[in-house]
């Protein structure tokens, strides 16, 4: 029965205990240091999944405005490295959008975002980050599930 | 975190999942064109893979943590009035060749509580049936009005 469960199967079955090592609410140098407590290879597949987890319930605002959104910049240089560049350069489009440094925590980007000093600015951003959420997934759909499939067969991270 | 677990899927996960294929189409509306499909499979089985697939089966709808629909209070509910029609005769063999009552002491009121629910369910007509057929909705309706109680139980024990 064991052989028979498929890949999927387990990286779905492994999301979850990765999801909980890390607490995306938690001060960001607390996040860091989870995370530097994976090996690298889990990282990555954790990060992707972050983003992955939100463009298939929600979509890049949700990202950003969310605690997903505290590690976009991590999101960024694993999509670099693993040669997502659609992905990449969506990330890296909504990140020019928010204030430099990039506010690593929840609070202050959605204070930025909903600032009444701005009120036109969160439809802005909500409207430039659903259409790049709509092209990822015209141009590049399921290349997130390929390319976290793909990572942890090859760093034999699927449990067997 | 201990990585090296993550390495090796539990035996309980790889039951789970590995019986789960044999029944989620007969479990999920959108796969209701497959339900035939389903049936046949599940007859194909060897007798204690069949066992062992049921009972995980009806176990997914006892557990919070495996829950397929949003709210707990519906579980056994959803289960029975939707699929008991087509599985019902399985689960009466299979409630008796089961003892739920010798369960340890822990998920007894729960045990005892399922098992109660499973006679129910299989009382009555001893071959198999389908829930989308004509003749049985009033004494689905009937049965699915004494499984709510019998569920009332179970979410109270």
């Amino acid at each position: 029965m064991r052989s028979q469960i498929t890949d999927d199967e387990r990286l779905t079955w492994l999301m979850p205990h990765l999801v909980r090592a890390v607490d995306l609410g938690a001060p960001h140098a607390v996040v860091r240091g989870q995370l530097a407590a994976m090996p690298r290879p889990y990282q990555q597949l954790f990060l992707l999944g972050a983003l992955n987890r939100e463009l298939m319930s929600e979509n890049l605002y949700e990202f950003f405005c969310g605690q997903s959104g505290n590690v976009a910049p991590e999101v960024l240089q694993v999509l670099r490295e693993l040669g997502l560049d659609k992905h990449a350069a969506a990330v890296e489009q909504g990140m020019a959008m928010l204030p430099t440094p990039y506010p690593a925590s929840t609070k202050q980007r959605n204070d930025f975002i909903y600032s009444p000093l701005a009120p036109s600015r969160q439809q802005t951003i909500d409207e430039r980050l659903s259409h790049l959420s709509y092209e990822l997934e015209q141009s590049a759909h399921d290349a997130l599930d390929d390319a976290m499939i793909a990572l942890a067969k090859r760093e034999g991270l699927l449990p067997q | 975190m201990d990585f090296g677990a993550l390495k090796r899927m539990p035996e309980s996960e790889v039951i789970r999942l590995g019986t789960l294929r044999y029944t989620a189409p007969a479990a999920a509306p959108a796969y209701a064109k497959d339900h035939d499909r389903t049936l046949a499979k599940l007859a194909e089985l060897d007798p204690a893979l069949r066992r062992l697939v049921l009972t995980e089966f009806v176990a997914q709808f006892a557990r919070p943590d495996l829950k397929w629909e949003p709210d707990d209070r519906e579980h056994l509910v959803y289960f029975f009035d939707l699929w008991w029609g087509d599985l019902r005769p399985k689960f009466a063999t299979l409630c008796a060749r089961l003892d739920l009552r010798s369960k340890p002491t822990s998920c007894r009121k729960q045990s005892v509580c399922l098992g109660k629910t499973i006679r129910k369910a299989g009382a009555g007509d001893a071959t198999p049936t389908s829930s989308n057929g004509t003749g049985g909705a009033r004494q689905e309706i009937r049965i699915a009005a004494r499984l709510r109680s019998s569920h009332r139980g179970l979410c109270s024990a």
